[in-house]
């Protein structure tokens, strides 16, 4: 039998590899990928850092410099809007607001959706018929139905765009979740561990969450650019945040009335917006590949 | 005169840790109406041979070498030129028929696409071609099933139509990748019984791939050992089991199972008074609703339906049967995975019947399981470490975090593993090296019965002999209780000291081991003994085959009386009314009305 024995590795411990290094080094040389994320880090940065750093006060109107194009002499960089505010630090800030609702609202839905959707989807039965069916009569009610409401309700403030747009959002998410739950509970590795008695709770939180991460993370990167999306739409159609404050979808909507004496407005937060969105998607989608256990 | 000839074919794959080199300088002849046996363990690169011939090689696998086939080399042709080849001169078949099926299309479709691909003829001459096809591989009322899809024909009618589909167009070479590696015992044998019919009727050379010398010993003209991308030896089928050269050869005829080995000595019995049973099934019924006959009709799958069981301390109970026999739920019901929906399992005196998770659980303690998929049982985010410690975690969380680690170095160096493998995943690890994961986590409490589902069914044939003398190993030492779930006899007689057969979700046989073997009183038991095939090609020949004919009735709706009784050769009128109870018979027991009169017919 000698030549049929196993080959053993000697030492001490030896450190594996995770999935999670597998993947790590798949999407390291995915280019488009890793140029996004650096994008999207020197966005967050800027956004962050820029407004310090500015020569103007967000809502400081510049009444000599009304409607200018960009220029350096001014110290306008990116021009200034319609009563002459700074559109350079207006972008930086919109950028913050847009960021943090869309990291914001996308950090609530997957605390809520992933409990919510392991949970549903581990119970499976009744439990789960319930608590998908609550899933569903949310599902129902209009977005933007419920939006205005809340706005006119509760009035105009930034905590309720990241509620009105969280409380949609865990639904998509939990459903997924669940779909993923259903399908890792006839995995034999889950009945190993209900065969050994392991408590319902520790099921989901060692066997069910880690291994439905993967898909998570990718719906994660694909939902920021998408909330942020929705609260431009929200400030476009003039229910997101309240003037001076900005967002980009504030700013896009402004700079849309104006565009033909004055492009500049609508260019700059666009294109800003634009990218951040583009560089959130490509970044799902290296996860997406990377995380591919059949792509290896 | 050689059909193919392969000479130095090299096959090398770029991956990110570096070159595999997959083949090493393999040269080889087919000739003319020959069956090659291909044989070697995982890995040893059989499949990445012929895929290369074929031009399927993955995208980063690169073959170089020469492989004549009709006066030009198959490794230089042109993709074109290869898919002229494929399927019409060499066709191949695969180890899973229901991967290589279209789920979506009827096998018509995909029949008549084969032929069409190749050939200009018309749909109805197509058709008739396609049945007669299918009519040779033996598919009862092929006309009816030409139109139906995959998923309505078992595995073994799936492999059926796979090997009616690679004959249509009348392949010089016939390349079989592991056909019946998927399959049961008894329609491996019928499907090995078909290859060996088509190539005396067609005269198609054969290249039969296995890990399983015994598929090999009664099929093949000469064969090939493959390990680690090397040829080991070749020869006739003769000289390779009578006269093997090589040490490797050897050691893969000593792994395989044999039904004439002697028995493993019995496990110690305690011998405190009248023996208490540790698990005792009582009349259990495992029923599922399933849809069926209408909208809102339900009707009943009874998978287990009526049986009885003991296990004794320390004693392994085998239990055999094709798949659809309900032994892996018993197994599911005895663990509770599954609800029973009659009868009663009580585990060491405890009914299960109203307990609810959380009393189970102390239960769980003495009751461990191992699974059949090595790989799919192990979490692949976690750490071995934590996967066997957690038993640990659920009963004994007063361990700190080293006497718990201490206890699982301590565990996975029992089951022949060193201990450093803590830190690393499922996937570093093979497949016999994952099952030996899944026994440490079993064995980590150190339970007094353990339910082993298939677990070697997953595995290759050497790796299925070490773990099961790693299971015998442990058994001896630590006095464990096995339930030993198993469609290959062979494998469960090594192990077993008593064997329960099962059929349609009844008991047919319980039987002492050696008494089943020697003396099996069960027609069904007869059968599938009969279908093991042996690794010895002059007995292989020479024996008559009781082999199972069709397949296994559906469990929705189970023959009224006995039921083997439609693929029984025994079968009389009393058979059809009266269902035959399991009653002792020598040192057996068993549900056969005829089993004295049979008894007293062969001797």
């Amino acid at each position: 039998m000698s030549a049929l024995a196993p080959t053993r590795d000697a030492g001490v411990a030896i450190r594996g590899r995770s999935l999670w290094d597998d993947a790590w080094r798949k999407l390291k040389r995915n280019r488009a990928a890793v140029v996004s994320a650096y994008v999207i880090a020197a966005m967050a940065a800027l956004v962050i850092v820029g407004p310090w750093v500015a020569r103007f006060a967000y809502d400081f109107a510049d009444f000599s410099n009304v409607m200018t194009a960009p220029s350096v002499a001014t110290g306008h960089w990116f021009g200034t809007d319609t009563l002459g505010r700074d559109l350079f630090v207006r972008t930086l800030y919109g950028g913050r607001i847009s960021l943090l609702v869309g990291i914001a609202a996308t950090a609530v839905s997957l605390v809520i959706g992933v409990a919510y959707g392991a949970i549903a989807g581990y119970a499976g039965g009744r439990l789960d018929a319930l608590m998908m069916r609550v899933v569903d009569i949310l599902y129902a009610l209009p977005f933007m139905f419920f939006a205005i409401l809340l706005m006119v309700f509760l009035g105009r403030h930034l905590v309720l765009i990241f509620v009105a747009i969280g409380a949609i959002n865990w639904l998509d998410m939990a459903r997924i979740v669940r779909g993923q739950a259903l399908s890792l509970k006839r995995r034999e590795f889950v009945e190993a561990a209900e065969a050994q008695g392991v408590p319902a709770l520790a099921v989901i939180r060692r066997h069910i969450v880690p291994n439905l991460l993967g898909i998570v993370v990718v719906y994660v990167t694909l939902t920021i650019p998408q909330v942020i999306l929705v609260e431009s739409f929200l400030s476009f159609l003039g229910l997101g945040v309240q003037e001076p404050m900005t967002s980009w979808g504030a700013l896009v909507q402004e700079g849309s009335t104006v565009v033909e004496p004055a492009p500049w407005i609508l260019l700059f937060p666009a294109v800003f917006l634009a990218a951040t969105l583009f560089c959130f998607n490509f970044v799902g989608d290296g996860l997406r590949d990377a995380l591919d256990p059949k792509d290896r | 005169m050689s059909v193919l000839d392969v000479v130095k074919l090299n096959v090398r794959f770029a991956t990110p840790d570096g070159e595999v080199h997959a083949v090493r300088d393999l040269s080889f002849e087919l000739a003319a109406g020959e069956t090659l046996g291909i044989v070697g363990e995982s890995g040893s690169g059989k499949s990445q041979t012929v895929l290369s011939l074929l031009g399927l090689l993955a995208a980063n696998g690169r073959a170089s070498g020469t492989a004549t086939f009709e006066l030009r080399d198959l490794l230089a042709l042109r993709e074109r030129e290869r898919r002229a080849i494929r399927g019409r001169k060499i066709s191949m078949i695969f180890q899973d028929p229901m991967t290589s099926l279209n789920p979506y299309l009827t096998i018509a479709a995909q029949m008549l696409q084969v032929v069409r691909a190749h050939e200009r003829v018309s749909m109805k001459a197509a058709r008739s071609r396609c049945i007669e096809m299918l009519e040779a591989v033996a598919i009862p009322d092929a006309a009816a099933r030409f139109d139906r899809y995959p998923h309505e024909l078992s595995g073994g009618m799936r492999q059926r139509v796979m090997i009616a589909a690679s004959l249509l167009l009348g392949p010089k070479i016939l390349i079989a990748d592991e056909p019946t590696t998927a399959l049961d015992v008894t329609v491996q044998a019928q499907i090995l019984e078909l290859m060996k019919d088509l190539k005396r009727r067609y005269g198609t050379s054969i290249i039969l791939i296995t890990h399983d010398l015994g598929v090999i010993a009664g099929v093949a003209d000469r064969v090939l050992v493959m390990q680690g991308g090397e040829l080991k030896e070749q020869g006739t089928v003769d000289d390779l089991f009578y006269r093997p050269k090589h040490a490797y050869t050897r050691a893969l005829l000593a792994a395989v199972p044999r039904l004439d080995a002697p028995l493993a000595p019995a496990a110690p019995r305690e011998s405190s008074g009248a023996p208490a049973s540790l698990v005792d099934v009582e009349g259990l019924k495992v029923h599922f609703p399933v849809a069926g006959g209408g909208w809102w009709a339900r009707r009943t799958l009874k998978a287990v339906d009526g049986v009885d069981l003991k296990l004794a301390p320390g004693e392994t109970l085998g239990i055999v049967g094709e798949s659809g026999s309900g032994k892996s739920t018993l197994a599911r019901a005895i663990l509770k995975l599954v609800p029973a929906s009659a009868g009663r399992v009580s585990v060491l005196g405890r009914d299960l019947g109203g307990l609810t998770r959380a009393e189970l659980r102390p239960l769980k303690r003495d009751l461990q399981v191992v699974f059949q998929d090595p790989l799919a049982s192990l979490n692949p985010r976690m750490t071995i470490g934590d996967i066997v410690a957690e038993p640990l975690w659920t009963h004994k969380p007063e361990l700190g975090k080293s006497a718990t680690r201490a206890e699982v170095v301590d565990v996975l160096r029992r089951v022949g593993l060193t201990g450093a493998e803590l830190n690393r995943y499922s996937h570093e690890f093979s497949g016999g090296q994952c099952q030996r994961i899944g026994i440490a986590r079993a064995l980590v409490l150190k339970p007094k019965i353990v339910v082993c589902d298939e677990p070697v069914s997953a595995l290759d044939v050497s790796i299925q002999a070490q773990i099961v003398n790693l299971l015998l190993e442990l058994r001896r030492e630590l006095g464990v209780a096995l339930i030993f779930i198993a469609h290959d006899l062979a494998v469960v007689r090594r192990i077993s000291d008593r064997v329960l057969v099962m059929y349609l979700g009844r008991a047919m046989e319980i039987a002492p081991s050696a008494d089943l073997y020697a003396q099996p009183r069960h027609p069904y038991t007869r059968a599938l003994i009969s279908a093991v095939p042996l690794p010895d090609p002059r007995a292989e020949r020479a024996r008559p085959r009781e082999i199972l004919r069709g397949e296994l009735p559906s469990p929705i709706d189970p023959p009224s009386g006995c039921r083997f009784r439609t693929r029984c050769a025994y079968v009389v009128e009393r058979c059809r009314n009266e269902v035959p109870l399991l009653r002792p018979f020598g040192y057996a027991e068993v549900a056969c009305h005829r089993a004295e009169e049979l008894a007293t017919m062969r001797a």
